[in-house]
């Protein structure tokens, strides 16, 4: 008993869930500089430390913010007087008024004048921007300050911060190191006729948040002729926001010049909704540079940087798809040539009429034609047609319905076409924009080729907490390639303490399933970062690490992280009390099957009850009515002390229904734990409830 | 009123002059034609705004898990067999009087959508903007109803514009009410002159306004004009006259309104009441706040037990003075929520839209009580049973209320539309039909 209290004891210290981070203001930092962020979300307690990818990057010091407290109407105008003072830079505390009762406390009110820049944006905001309930968000109602320190030798480019709470880490946000001056927008409430635009020099980077209703002004100075371009990341920052409409940060940006005209404006990049505006200054004179929402919608995890440097952006050319085995030429090297698969042609839609290339196909073997344009980057959105040698239309695609990972909305837009040939000959295949539209930018790739069956796997969360008493679970999806539906082997690479714990592949045709992670290690280590290795059909790749977010409270998306974290947590309280009682690998449901785990009734309350139930099963997988063999409350007689574990089994019979033959899962099981706690002052005991899940067993559905 | 809008006015009233003489020409030859029942005469809508949880409210799954359920439970009610969510223990105990559909589904995750297919059994795009069932009714009752308010009303505001008229006359659109029937007084828009005036002045005051009205005195042979002035003459008849006393429910005991529950839901269920009672034709209330994306247990802390007492009132109280079998109640949101709870952020235990499965509750009017239709599994994410599409539901609201589903709509254009889409009766809910 006494062990199981003090589990208690350490898990209630422990924050019930990893932090979860909304917004981090700003979303980057120049090397070898020392900068202060503001980082947004909940579930912050306990927050003592930040990761950050890529190394270079620590942290000085991370403070929670203590919830303020809404101040009453007379005490808001004496702050407000106070602190448009030490905006004005006369920083005296103004006399107080006779009666100040019922005036909140705070830190932030007591001495507003010695508060750094972040604490005083995060009280500005507070204080003056009007709360509307539509746009707030317990989600980010929580502050964490975070001081931190970039080494100069750190590698410019993107990273990946998070927050770490105890050994818990958080979701990651981006975060980017830069070798180019940042300029922070000062948050101040004042009429936008009266505000002074924030300065900067090109080249700078631009950082600043977006309220509601609210726009940035920045003042520059430019020559006739001088060129300037302003690269925009805001989506890119927060790719999904799941309660808005349409789910993200629509920036628009437009350039004034002295008398207030607009000069220059842009709100996308081609289908990136993230704007780059290219600005050529018409005079010499001053110029402003305005930043908001396209419809004037904000809040705190609205963020931007803003890249503002001399010159047209250079030309970008695409990255090509890694497909191993394919050889890659470009249409001039073609020269009209037959084209012998497998290639990857990389060409350019110059005119409207598009592109064609002559293949040669053989009665029924199939020949996959396949686009890759916008996946890479690309403006086009590209039609794909295939002809024979009279010119007869044989087929036509303009895009195929993919998996939502990534953070390009439009991945659906690419074409392919799985080509059977009615004859041998010589085909023709036709690239063209469906719009119609051409140009240098409009680069692509196109695959000729055999059948390719592959798969990408992402693996979600990106940061897997495993508990040291039990496992760690999480999601596999697999997206399928060219016709491949086999089972998939996972392995565990530069792991060290953290292992595969129970299934270790995704079984055939199976397309979403779950896997457990166990560690051998039971005392406190740092997260590592394996890799998860998935193989099958001659084919291997490395898992995607992602994190599920959900756009505009409809459409769910896996956007991918650049490292998975796998770290050892104490989520349950006391020794390993859980397992299954036999070797649960595999379970065929041919007919009724029964699974079995055990409880190790050593240290536990009599109170306690448990329970074993399956984890989202497929709509096929059921368990028998009536046959858990449960521990109901009262029936234990628990053992004392200190000695062998004392199991107790806990059991549960599954069948398949008739549209589960031939189907298979790694079904993930968990043990449903309560007891009671310590009476509390009322003399009356909180009943605990945990979960505590199982290494996950493949269960197949029986037949064929 | 300034010279830009009167102008605005009577153009409007020109075109849908001529609609009106058109769907007057076809209404009779519609009305005439095969009215397949008659048992009600008016109807109420409840519509819960935002999507109502069907596992909260009339399809509980306690054997589902906490991730399903919240924890939460259902309780028997005072029909054998049917059990409904303990947020509900009013309407437990009134369900003998409706019937649940436990397995309606349709294909559209978003609200509009998914509230213009409930509203017209038809999805969008086809380029004709379709009148909400509230507005078909309204005009095809407009011959039988003899009452001054206008035939359809919203309590208290419409749905945006989905409560709409599509293309019929402007007559037929929702008169939405506004303010707060729990306020003190109901101050009805339109109905009360702003600024305290007594009826003397307001009198007064549209004598003036005749006597500057120059515009009609040189124009009195324009028929739209003419049009519009009746139209102005009928509303000032409403405003003055004793059907608009229905919406002064301090007429009713302190008592009754306490049995309703003194909330805008509750108060809203006692007008309609009164609305039944002079034969207005389609009463919607519009109950929102029911989008629980965010924190969904705690807002069924507050909408529960509004709901519940509101509705089993209206229940309980038609039944009693004998309305209940003349007035059709059906009550629905566009779409359930999803049945596992979200638990993540932002949504912190909220439950998202869900259009795969949800539950409708049909009563009075031809319904009848006490009965369950169709079934989803056994965490309320598909149907299992039965399943019931919207315009399955809306084929016989339109059936027991007097009017043929597959008769022509009558449309400006003269198309051949009939009001629900051909074929839609292969599953109407007959077995919900009073014999």
């Amino acid at each position: 008993m006494k062990h199981l209290l003090a589990g208690i004891a350490v898990a209630f210290a422990l924050p019930v869930f990893a932090a979860h981070i909304g917004f981090v203001m700003p979303a980057g930092a120049r090397r070898g500089a020392s900068v202060e962020l503001i980082v947004g979300g909940q579930a912050f307690g306990g927050v003592d430390d930040i990761l950050v990818s890529g190394g270079g990057v620590t942290a000085e010091s991370v403070e929670a913010v203590a919830s303020i407290p809404h101040p009453s109407s007379e005490q808001r105008k004496y702050l407000y007087s106070w602190l448009r003072g030490i905006h004005r830079g006369d920083p005296r505390k103004p006399p107080l008024p006779e009666s100040v009762s019922g005036w909140r406390p705070h830190p932030y009110y007591d001495d507003p004048v010695n508060l750094s820049d972040g604490e005083r944006d995060i009280l500005y905001r507070f204080l003056f921007v009007p709360h509307n309930s539509l746009q707030a968000s317990p989600a980010i109602n929580r502050r964490v300050l975070v001081r931190l320190r970039v080494s100069p030798n750190a590698a410019p480019g993107e990273r990946e911060f998070r927050l770490v709470s105890h050994g818990r880490i958080s979701n990651p946000l981006k975060f980017y190191i830069s070798d180019l001056p940042e300029v922070r927008e000062p948050y101040f409430p004042m009429p936008p006729a009266v505000v002074r635009p924030l300065r900067f020099t090109v080249p700078s980077v631009l950082n600043g948040q977006i309220m509601p209703g609210e726009s940035d002004r920045y003042g520059f100075t430019a020559k006739k002729g001088e060129v300037i371009t302003f690269g925009a990341k805001a989506r890119d920052l927060m790719p999904f926001i799941g309660d808005g409409v349409p789910g993200h940060f629509q920036m628009f940006m437009e350039v004034l010049d002295g008398d207030g005209r607009t000069v220059a404006l842009a709100d996308d990049h081609y289908f990136d909704p993230d704007p780059e505006l290219v600005f050529t200054a018409p005079k010499d004179g001053e110029y402003t540079l305005v930043v908001r929402d396209a419809l004037y919608r904000g809040r705190e995890d609205f963020v931007y940087r803003i890249r503002a440097t001399a010159g047209r952006p250079p030309r970008r050319s695409l990255a090509p798809p890694e497909l191993p085995g394919v050889s890659l030429t470009t249409a001039r090297h073609l020269a009209g040539r037959v084209v012998t698969a497998p290639t990857l042609v990389r060409d350019i839609l110059r005119t409207p009429a598009g592109n064609r290339y002559r293949f040669r196909g053989e009665k029924g073997k199939p020949v996959m034609l396949e686009v890759f344009a916008r996946r890479q980057g690309s403006p086009a959105d590209p039609l794909l047609r295939v002809r024979d040698a009279q010119g007869k239309l044989l087929a036509v695609n303009d895009d195929v319905p993919r998996l939502k990972a990534g953070v390009i909305l439009h991945r659906d837009a690419d074409p392919c076409i799985r080509f059977v040939p009615p004859e041998d000959g010589v085909y023709t295949a036709e690239v063209s924009d469906l719009c119609g539209a051409s140009g240098p930018e409009y680069e692509y790739f196109l695959r000729i080729d055999r059948e390719r069956p592959r798969f990408a796997v992402y693996i979600i969360p990106s940061a897997v907490e495993v508990n040291r008493n039990g496992i760690g679970r999480a999601t596999l999806v697999a997206e399928r390639f060219d016709g491949y539906a086999g089972e998939i082997e996972l392995t565990l690479r530069n792991g060290d303490d953290f292992f595969i714990a129970g299934a270790g592949s995704i079984p055939a045709g199976c397309d979403r399933t779950a896997i457990t992670f166990g560690v051998s290690n039971k005392r406190r280590t740092a997260p590592q970062s394996p890799t998860l290795i998935a193989s099958g059909g001659g084919f291997r790749t490395t898992a995607i690490p992602g994190d599920e977010m959900m756009q505009a409270f409809a459409y769910t998306h896996i956007v991918p992280a650049r490292q998975l974290l796998l770290t050892g947590v104490r989520t349950v309280p006391g020794r390993e009390r859980f397992t299954w009682a036999d070797s649960m690998e595999r379970v065929s449901l041919e007919r009724d099957a029964t699974v079995t785990a055990q409880v190790n009734l050593r240290g536990v309350p009599a109170d306690a009850e448990a329970e074993l139930v399956m984890v989202d099963p497929p709509p096929w997988l059921k368990a028998r009515p009536g046959s858990a063999h449960r521990i109901a409350k009262g029936t234990i007689k628990p053992a004392r002390g200190k000695g062998a574990p004392v199991y107790q089994p806990l059991s549960l019979t599954l069948y398949a229904a008739p549209e589960g033959k031939g189907k298979a899962v790694n079904q993930l099981f968990k043990i449903i734990w309560k007891y009671n706690g310590r009476p509390g002052k009322d003399g009356r005991a909180r009943r605990f409830e945990h979960q505590s899940f199982l290494p996950t067993v493949r269960v197949e559905g029986g037949g064929k | 009123m300034n010279r830009r809008d009167f102008l605005k006015m009577t153009a409007l009233c020109g075109v849908f002059g001529a609609v009106d003489r058109l769907t007057g020409g076809l209404l009779a030859a519609e009305t005439a034609a095969p009215a397949v029942r008659q048992a009600a005469k008016s109807v109420i809508e409840i519509w819960v705004w935002g999507g109502p949880s069907h596992l909260e409210t009339f399809d509980p799954k306690p054997g589902a898990g906490k991730e399903y359920n919240g924890g939460h439970g259902d309780i028997p009610t005072n029909v054998p067999g049917i059990r409904i969510s303990e947020y509900l223990p009013k309407l437990a105990q009134q369900a003998d009087k409706y019937s649940i559909i436990r397995s309606m589904n349709h294909g559209t995750n978003g609200h509009e959508t998914a509230t213009y297919l409930m509203q017209t059994g038809r999805m969008p795009g086809d380029g004709i903007t379709y009148p909400a069932i509230g507005a078909v009714l309204a005009m095809l009752k407009s011959s039988t109803y003899k009452g001054k308010l206008p035939p359809y009303i919203a309590l208290t505001t419409n749905k945006g514009r989905f409560s709409e008229n599509g293309f019929l006359s402007d007559r037929f659109k929702p008169l939405a009410t506004g303010s707060n029937p729990n306020a003190s007084k109901f101050l009805v828009d339109g109905f009360v002159a702003p600024g305290g005036i007594d009826a003397e002045q307001q009198r007064r005051r549209n004598r003036y306004a005749e006597m500057l009205d120059t515009f009609s005195a040189v124009s009195g042979s324009c028929r739209e004009l003419q049009e519009f002035e009746a139209a102005g003459s009928s509303a000032q008849a409403v405003i003055s006259g004793g059907d608009a006393k229905a919406f002064d429910l301090n007429l009713e005991t302190t008592a009754m309104r306490e049995r309703y529950g003194r909330n805008t839901f509750g108060q809203c269920c006692l007008a309609a009441r009164r609305l039944v009672e002079i034969g207005v034709p389609y009463i919607t209330i519009n109950a929102s706040g029911w989008d629980t994306h965010k924190r969904h247990f705690e807002s069924m802390e507050k909408l529960g037990p509004q709901f519940d007492q509101g509705f089993s009132a209206l229940l309980e109280d038609l039944s009693e003075r004998k309305l209940l079998d003349t007035t059709l109640i059906w009550c629905t949101g566009e779409f359930g929520r999803t049945p596992k709870v979200d638990y993540g952020e932002p949504w912190n235990g909220g439950r998202n839209h869900f259009c795969n499965c949800f539950s409708t509750v049909v009563a009075g009017g031809g319904f009848v009580g006490g009965k369950v239709l169709g079934a989803s599994d056994d965490r309320g994410e598909r149907p299992i049973a039965r399943p019931v599409a919207p315009v399955d539901l809306l084929w016989s609201i339109y059936e027991l209320a007097g009017i043929d589903p597959a008769a022509k709509l009558p449309n400006p254009r003269d198309l051949d539309l009939p009001l629900l889409p051909a074929g839609g009766g292969k599953n109407k809910l007959t077995e919900l039909y009073r014999v």
